[in-house]
């Protein structure tokens, strides 16, 4: 399957990846223990595509499927159903020694800390940096360094019975960083930490995600320090992604939402859940966007950039950040009011017909707001949100 | 004891709970020790059976086609030892007459009676070959005298001494000296005698005519160069078949194997080598599989990172190799003190060195990696994902 059809089943701009550089592809992954009468599923037909560099947090309820999608993405259980291509490896038909060889690019935390009681911290950080190493020196500078980082100097020749609960995890999070992995593949790695060594992790794993190496970072967690550190929150209920939101382009878009005037005092909740089904668009100058009398069937948020509005061929005002255009004429029962041309280059945050509808239903505020306009817009009157 | 070169993990896991280390190899050692005295005993057993055959002062010998074992002496007529020594290549040969059933020593403290086994030949034939028979041989070729062994079991035949006189089968004896040879486990006790005497004591030993005599084992001194293969041959072609013909070698294997296979007392001692096997399997693999149950998360971790099921079965050997080591150093010296203490009570001839160390070493080390191996068995099928769970 081609990354371009692969992209073309996301079109939400809070869904795409981050970067070009997509290094998770999951299309239509379906998992189930068990078989025949016992066979129970626990993931149905996600989609999911991150690139290169971004910190992805899992959420949901118990048994929602988070743990069984981060092992598959991990190379720790075998595909049953569906597409899933993790650092150019197509899982989908790995062998055991592919899946092996796989994990070797992949740095695990894991909630407990699983370290040996007969090995020292440096000892426990060797066991890993043993699967790389080039030498004994080079794999000795690099566990003391990464232990250094997540200050455990002192405590490199200490046994885990000596280290406290955030030491001992330290040491794991140490093991798993140690050979500089693609990707990180975390389980509450700052459950047992204190705010300060939690802050120290969330900064190592930024500084990885950010740095040359680019790594991914994938954590489930129930930490809203880590939460809100995150680039994307893929969110899953009953073994379904019911919500897979790029931070930073959804704050974009809540952004510009909350400038608009129509939506002006709906709550953050609602401006997100609306951002989170819009798709992001741009325009070139000169590039007509909407033509009055047509038809419509989506509205536009002006992200960035300058349009013009002309009604009945007069030009009528100026359209800048956080204002809106366009109209959905099947639902309000009115064609286009204005045409609109970019100006300048633009980026759109459009929000579609279908899409519009499932907010409506989906958020009680959101739906009052629009039939206040409707009953406070005269009948001949365009309404734009 | 590095792991992949990089880090002691079998060596240390082994070690890291000195009780756990100390009960494991105690366990080890135990079935080490078991392996090791079973072995010993069957050796000692064997050993001792040929005790009096490996010191017939001959080449080769003539017995009793009937004669399975020393300890049920069956004879056959002077008369062909008479003939063998016609043979050219024969220097000399000497009768030994042998009584395992019918020799009872007197206790002269007690007045008990205790079996013995009674050997007697010419003196000046030197037929067995003790530097104390030897030296003292004008004592022994008087009237009613005899030699006592002195590894005799103290507690049944009482303490030896040169000039004490007692009864061996009703008969008044003196004993002009003592010599060692060891018993075995059909004998407590040796005494040795003149032909002479010998016939006094055991008449029924004796024939009508000198050439009727009884012999148990005929000893033939062969002169050298000669071709035992051919000789034998020859003497086998000329006797009549009421004598069979053994070189001393064949004569040691023959008594060896009737206790080792037919008795077969050397088959149960064997035995006991391999319960001391199973015991030993099974204390390592419950060592070795405990051990591998506490760490399940750490190694499943390690399957995550990209370790291998190969891998991770060579740090459960390593343990066991390491475990086979310690076992086998401990089980070897408490072995040491055992065979010493067990020779000091019995005189059973318990010798370490002829116990093959290196086969119980061989054994000891099968013992504990194919346990390892077992064990090893949970190990491959641990499920990294569930550390997820």
């Amino acid at each position: 399957m081609s990354s371009a059809s692969l992209t073309s089943t996301m079109t939400r701009a809070v869904n795409l990846p981050a970067g070009e550089d997509v290094v998770i592809r999951a299309v239509g992954v379906n998992y189930a223990y068990g078989t025949g009468e016992t066979r129970t599923q626990v993931l149905y037909d996600n989609t999911l595509e991150i690139s290169r560099g971004e910190v992805v947090i899992m959420t949901g309820p118990s048994g929602s499927g988070k743990s069984t999608l981060l092992t598959l993405i991990g190379a720790l259980r075998t595909m049953q159903e569906g597409h899933l291509e993790v650092l150019d490896r197509n899982l989908s038909r790995a062998s055991e020694w592919g899946r092996v060889q796989l994990r070797k690019q992949i740095g695990f935390i894991f909630q407990q800390h699983n370290l040996f009681s007969s090995l020292s911290a440096l000892e426990n950080v060797r066991m890993a940096a043993a699967l790389t190493a080039t030498s004994f020196q080079e794999m000795n500078q690099r566990c003391l360094s990464i232990l250094e980082r997540l200050g455990l100097a002192d405590r490199t020749h200490h046994l885990p019975s000596e280290l406290s609960g955030g030491q001992r995890q330290r040491v794991a999070i140490s093991r798993a960083l140690v050979n500089r992995p693609r990707m990180v593949l975390a389980d509450e790695p700052t459950a047992s930490l204190d705010a300060e060594s939690s802050l120290a992790v969330l900064d190592l794993l930024h500084e990885l995600a950010e740095g040359p190496d680019k790594t991914t970072v994938l954590l489930v967690t129930h930490d809203q320090r880590v939460i809100d550190r995150a680039d994307r929150i893929v969110k899953l209920v009953g073994g379904r992604i019911v919500t897979n939101t790029l931070t930073k382009v959804a704050l974009r878009i809540c952004r510009a939402l909350a400038a608009t005037e129509s939506l002006q005092g709906l709550s953050e909740v609602t401006l997100s859940r609306l951002a989170n089904v819009m798709t992001v668009e741009t325009r070139a100058p000169g590039e007509t966007i909407t033509r009055q009398g047509e038809q419509g069937d989506r509205f536009y948020t002006v992200g960035s950039g300058v349009a013009d509005a002309y009604k009945d061929g007069h030009f009528d005002e100026e359209k800048c950040y956080g204002e809106g255009f366009g109209m959905i004429s099947s639902f309000f029962n009115r064609p286009v009011p204005t045409t609109v041309v970019a100006r300048t280059e633009m980026e759109l945050y459009v929000l579609a017909k279908d899409d519009f509808l499932q907010a409506l239903a989906e958020d009680r505020s959101f739906e009052e707001r629009i039939r206040v306009m409707l009953a406070n817009a005269p009948s001949t009157e365009a309404v734009e949100p | 004891m590095a792991f992949g070169n990089k880090v002691p993990l079998a060596w240390r896991n082994l070690t890291e709970s000195k009780p756990r280390l100390f009960a494991s190899v105690a366990g080890a050692a135990f079935a080490v020790t078991l392996m090791f005295m079973e072995n010993g005993f069957r050796n000692a057993l064997l050993d001792s059976m040929v005790n009096v055959i490996e010191r017939l002062d001959g080449e080769m010998v003539l017995v009793s086609p009937t004669l399975y074992t020393l300890a049920a002496p069956y004879s056959f007529p002077l008369q062909r030892l008479v003939q063998a020594g016609d043979f050219p290549e024969i220097e000399s040969t000497s009768p030994v007459y042998v009584v395992t059933r019918t020799g009872f020593w007197r206790r002269p403290d007690t007045g008990e009676q205790v079996r013995a086994c009674v050997i007697g030949y010419p003196p000046e034939d030197d037929a067995l070959d003790i530097p104390e028979l030897k030296e003292n041989r004008d004592l022994w070729s008087r009237p009613d005298t005899a030699m006592a062994d002195l590894e005799s079991r103290e507690d049944q035949f009482g303490a030896f001494e040169p000039g004490m006189t007692s009864e061996i089968s009703g008969r008044r004896i003196e004993i002009a000296g003592t010599f060692s040879l060891g018993i075995n486990v059909q004998t407590n006790g040796n005494i040795v005698m003149s032909d002479r005497n010998m016939m006094k004591v055991f008449p029924e030993l004796d024939g009508p005519s000198l050439m009727d005599r009884k012999v148990t084992v005929g000893v033939l001194q062969v002169r050298p160069g000669a071709d035992l293969d051919r000789l034998r041959a020859g003497l086998r072609a000329a006797l009549p078949p009421d004598v069979r013909v053994l070189t001393k070698d064949q004569f040691i294997t023959q008594e060896r194997e009737f206790w080792d296979k037919v008795a077969p007392v050397g088959t149960v001692f064997l035995i006991g080598v391999v319960m001391g096997f199973i015991v030993g399997a099974m204390i390592c693999h419950q060592v070795l599989h405990a051990d591998i149950s506490d760490r399940l998360s750490e190694f499943a971790t390690l399957k995550a990172m990209g370790y291998s099921n190969a891998k991770l079965l060579r740090v459960v050997l390593m343990q066991a190799f390491y475990l086979a080591l310690l076992g086998y150093g401990a089980g070897l010296l408490v072995s040491v003190f055992l065979f010493d203490w067990v020779h000091r009570a019995t005189s059973l001839p318990m010798d370490l060195s002829r116990n093959n160390p290196l086969a119980i070493l061989a054994l000891t080390m099968v013992m504990c990696l194919g346990s390892g191996a077992l064990a090893a068995r949970s190990l491959v099928s641990v499920d990294p994902a569930q550390l997820f769970a």
